[in-house]
């Protein structure tokens, strides 16, 4: 985590990982800590703490970007007073319950079966693709203009029983100005 | 008591509770408002405190994923907020996020900041940082910056809201107290205005009424009773007051009464004490022993001796030496025996040593016991009596030793033939060598001194037998001087008057009175001495030294005075006697006769003669022989000089001949004269008989003329006047000039004179006699 954390706090510096070329953080490093992040503003219903409520589980499916920085951030830190747990999926039959999954590109063609496979849990599910969303993905990052951003589907985050903190939501993309003229979203 | 510090203190009662309403005022308002200023500083506080919580949430987010576009969005929030001059947002690292500027200007914002909570406050803003926590986990920071902009216009609002609480406040509070003091100052006033009118008024039954039942209605009871008591003892006070007034009024009259006593008393006093002082006798009031305890005016008047001088003294410093023996055995009868002794005779001695002839009076005064107290001793002077009485003695002496003289004389004459005669013809008969002849020669000599002798007596005894005749007295004196051949011996000084005055008289008889008089200067003086001899007019009107009185009229006068050795006092009154002589009886000296002669001479004339002698000065005698006055030969001459006229003269005198002689003159002259006696009479002529001129002697009996004149002028204002007088200027003559009198004349009158003065005043008009 010492390693690590001056990443986090780079992830809130205003420095473009791109165009850095004396400190090095990748683009990675940066979703890792969002990773992180978004946990802080997401409500899970009570359900999704019946086996275990002291940990948030974050899942990987498929090809793992982050290495062990992931690992590292999440080490000895606590989120919503939880301890966070990583935990790497090959395929999405290898699914297990996590209230935080990241689908890599690499899963990208099999999101139909994911979504089906993770339906009727409260998983907060993360990707890249760029019609993620579209396919009933809750939170999409996206680069822009060099930095890293993200865009939320608040209606799939809702069936899932998640509650996304508005303040999370009005720096979504997508919903950015719909959230400025005042409409809230759902 | 007066009514400006009685309103004071309604102003003072006004001004308390005032005063009293306005601290406490302030006190509360003031207190209100720091509380709420200071709540609202918190309020501040707390207020700018939430926001940066607010805003700190709402960023928490943005600051996590990076985004200071939405934290910009958050500060933009605060635009509502007007005095909020700025935000911004750190970074976890410190560096600035996201920042806001408000309205207006003068914002500083930090460039970095690494944490912590703070807030600073300053006059004008408040500086506020907070941290930022997401999660437990600081992610960055606030800062707040507001102005006190507020703070200030509330202030402002607050002073204002004071202000005019305040003043409805006072205005309310002076208005309840003008109403509510009067609750106080009215029972007050009142008691004062009661108070006032008592005291003005000394109206002691005035009431004021009680109007509640406090201290101030006590303070009335209190007042009301005192004034009952005042009244009760007012009341007593005029009671007393009234029987005081009585009594003082009884008093005053008793006073009175007792001074119109003591002023009748001393009037009374005086008046004897007057009677005692102005007596024409001197009254000497003496205790039994002899000593003087009273002595009158008149006593100090005639005998020179103040009160002082001869009071407490005894009586003998008063009587003379020979006199003492008589005194004293009057005063022994009156003590030891009680008898009042007749009238007794003695010489009191003046201050100045003269003496005094007195008759002593006694009578004796006694107390009720009969004890003799004093003795009273009038004391007449009767000093002129004795001189009239020695010199009655004198002239008979004088008579009878002149009748015994002249027939004396007479029968020596006779016998004095041959003596006289016989020694010439024993003489011739005798051869001359013979020592015989010397004695026959010795018997002539003394022959012809004795026949002159003789002649004196002769004089002496033919008194008032001899023919009289017109006498020019000058021509007398100088015959005489011819006779005695002094003239180129001796010095002698003539004034002679030349209109003197001729003298009815023996022309014999005058000049042997002359030569022995002469003689006796000459006597007197030796070689060297000045012999005057001066002759003048007078008129007598006031006796002269030596005469009880004289008869007033127009006198030849005759002084003949040496510068000789004088006559001694002591000596004096004897020098007329005969036979009196200080020369000593030697053969060549005189007889004792000389002057005997010339008083003779002098009575028989009915003249007068005074001595006047200065011891080594010399001597003057002075004969006054009565004027004849020829008036066929004066008025003649007058006539020749003088105009008359035919206006009315009144003469106004007490001397027959002085009348007699004007009016005889003045008739010649024309003029219409009348004569009247006295000032009286004129007075009463005059107003019946309106005079153009009236001649007033001056001295006359009753009133003078100067009185004569004005009362005259009050009826005739203009009247014309001349005045006589035997005085010269006096303060009555110059009272009459002033009056209008035109002229003054002093006896003896010229006619000559006379007559001129009364055409000139005549002939002044009128208008300048008035004055």
């Amino acid at each position: 985590m010492k390693r690590i954390l001056p990443l986090v706090l780079l992830a809130l510096s205003n420095v473009s990982f791109a165009q850095s070329g004396t400190s090095v953080v990748t683009e990675y490093e940066i979703k890792a800590a969002f990773l992180y992040n978004f946990a802080k503003f997401v409500d899970w219903p009570t359900s999704a703490f019946q086996t275990d409520s002291t940990t948030i589980i974050i899942g990987i499916l498929g090809d793992d970007p982050f290495g062990s920085i992931l690992d590292e951030i999440v080490a000895d830190t606590k989120v919503q007073n939880k301890r966070l747990q990583v935990k790497r999926f090959k395929q999405p039959g290898d699914l297990t319950f996590c209230h935080i999954l990241y689908v890599s590109k690499s899963e990208t063609k099999r999101l139909q079966w994911i979504q089906r496979k993770i339906s009727g849990a409260s998983t907060l599910t993360i990707g890249e693709s760029s019609d993620f969303l579209e396919r009933g993905g809750m939170i999409r990052l996206v680069n822009k203009r060099n930095k890293v951003r993200f865009e939320i589907n608040p209606m799939a985050a809702s069936k899932a029983g998640l509650r996304i903190s508005s303040r999370l939501l009005k720096l979504a993309e997508n919903l950015k100005n719909t959230l400025a003229n005042g409409r809230v979203p759902q | 008591m007066k009514h400006g510090s009685m309103s004071s203190i309604k102003h003072k009662l006004t001004l308390i509770i005032m005063t009293i309403s306005i601290t406490t005022l302030c006190l509360a308002s003031g207190a209100i408002i720091l509380n709420d200023l200071k709540n609202f500083r918190q309020d501040l506080s707390q207020d700018l405190d939430t926001l940066a919580a607010i805003i700190g949430t709402n960023s928490a987010a943005a600051l996590t994923f990076d985004d200071p576009r939405d934290a910009h969005r958050v500060l933009t929030g605060l635009t509502a907020k007007k005095h909020i001059r700025a935000a911004c947002i750190f970074r976890g690292d410190g560096t600035l996020f996201a920042r806001y500027d408000g309205p207006g200007k003068g914002a500083e914002i930090p460039e970095s900041y690494l944490g912590g909570n703070a807030h600073a406050i300053t006059s004008n803003r408040i500086d506020l940082f907070r941290d930022i926590v997401l999660d437990g986990q600081k992610v960055g920071s606030v800062f707040i910056q507001s102005d006190l902009g507020e703070f200030h216009s509330k202030l402002k609002q607050y002073a204002l809201i004071l202000a005019s609480v305040l003043s409805l406040a006072v205005l309310a509070a002076f208005l309840l107290t003008a109403r509510l003091q009067k609750v106080i100052t009215q029972p007050i006033l009142d008691l004062a205005r009661t108070a006032r009118q008592v005291s003005e008024e000394r109206d002691y039954s005035i009431r004021t009424s009680k109007q509640s039942e406090d201290e101030i209605g006590f303070l009335t009871d209190s007042f009301n009773r005192m004034l009952t008591q005042i009244q009760e003892r007012d009341t007593a006070l005029q009671t007393a007051h009234g029987k005081l007034g009585r009594q003082a009024a009884k008093l005053r009259k008793e006073l009175r009464r007792r001074n119109r006593v003591e002023m009748a008393l001393r009037e009374s006093e005086n008046r004897l004490r007057d009677l005692f002082d102005n007596a024409p006798d001197t009254y000497i009031i003496l205790d039994p022993e002899g000593t003087i305890i009273n002595f009158n005016r008149r006593g100090s008047q005639v005998l020179g001796y103040s009160f002082a001088d001869v009071v407490n003294t005894s009586i003998f410093k008063l009587v003379a030496d020979e006199d003492h023996d008589k005194v004293a055995r009057a005063l022994l009868r009156i003590r030891d025996f009680g008898e009042v002794p007749r009238s007794i005779e003695v010489r009191l001695i003046a201050k100045d040593r003269n003496t005094v002839w007195v008759s002593k009076e006694f009578s004796l005064l006694t107390n009720e016991e009969h004890i003799l107290q004093s003795v009273r001793v009038i004391c007449r002077d009767i000093t002129d009596r004795k001189k009239l009485q020695e010199a009655l003695e004198r002239a008979r002496r004088l008579e009878a030793a002149g009748r015994i003289a002249g027939q004396i004389a007479h029968d020596f004459n006779n016998l004095l033939g041959p003596l006289a005669a016989y020694p010439k013809l024993i003489r011739d008969d005798l051869p001359p060598d013979l020592p015989v002849v010397e004695m026959v020669d010795e018997m002539e000599s003394a022959a012809t001194k004795i026949a002159e002798i003789n002649q004196q007596l002769l004089s002496l005894g033919r008194r008032g037998h001899y023919q009289t005749e017109p006498v020019d007295l000058n021509t007398v004196i100088e015959s005489v001087l011819v006779a005695q051949k002094i003239q180129k011996k001796f010095n002698i000084e003539k004034n002679l008057a030349e209109d003197l005055f001729v003298i009815e008289g023996g022309s014999a008889q005058l000049t042997r009175a002359i030569t022995n008089l002469v003689v006796n200067a000459l006597e007197a003086m030796g070689k060297n001495g000045i012999l005057k001899i001066a002759t003048t007019n007078i008129y007598l009107e006031n006796p002269l030294p030596g005469y009880a009185k004289v008869v007033p009229g127009e006198y030849g006068r005759l002084d003949i005075s040496d510068n000789g050795c004088g006559i001694p006092p002591n000596i004096l009154d004897k020098i007329f006697d005969p036979f009196f002589t200080t020369k000593r009886m030697d053969r060549m000296r005189g007889s004792g006769l000389g002057l005997s002669v010339v008083h003779g001479v002098v009575e028989d004339h009915k003249g007068y003669m005074t001595v006047d002698s200065e011891p080594g000065a010399g001597t003057t005698f002075s004969l006054f022989l009565p004027a004849t006055r020829d008036l066929q030969v004066e008025v003649n001459d007058v006539l020749e000089e003088v105009s008359g006229g035919t206006e009315t003269i009144l003469i106004v005198d007490d001397d027959g001949v002085q009348r007699r002689v004007a009016s005889q003159l003045l008739n010649r002259l024309g003029y219409r004269t009348h004569c009247v006696t006295s000032g009286e009479q004129a007075v009463d002529y005059v107003k019946n008989h309106p005079q153009h001129l009236v001649i007033l002697d001056m001295v006359m009996e009753g009133i003078d003329g100067t009185e004569t004149l004005k009362q005259i002028m009050r009826f005739a204002p203009s009247q014309k006047a001349i005045l006589l007088s035997g005085f010269a200027m006096s303060k009555r003559v110059e009272e009459a000039m002033e009056l209008g009198a035109g002229a003054f004349l002093s006896k003896p009158v010229s006619y000559t004179q006379l007559a001129r003065v009364v055409r000139e005043e005549l002939d002044l008009p009128a208008m300048e006699v008035i004055r």
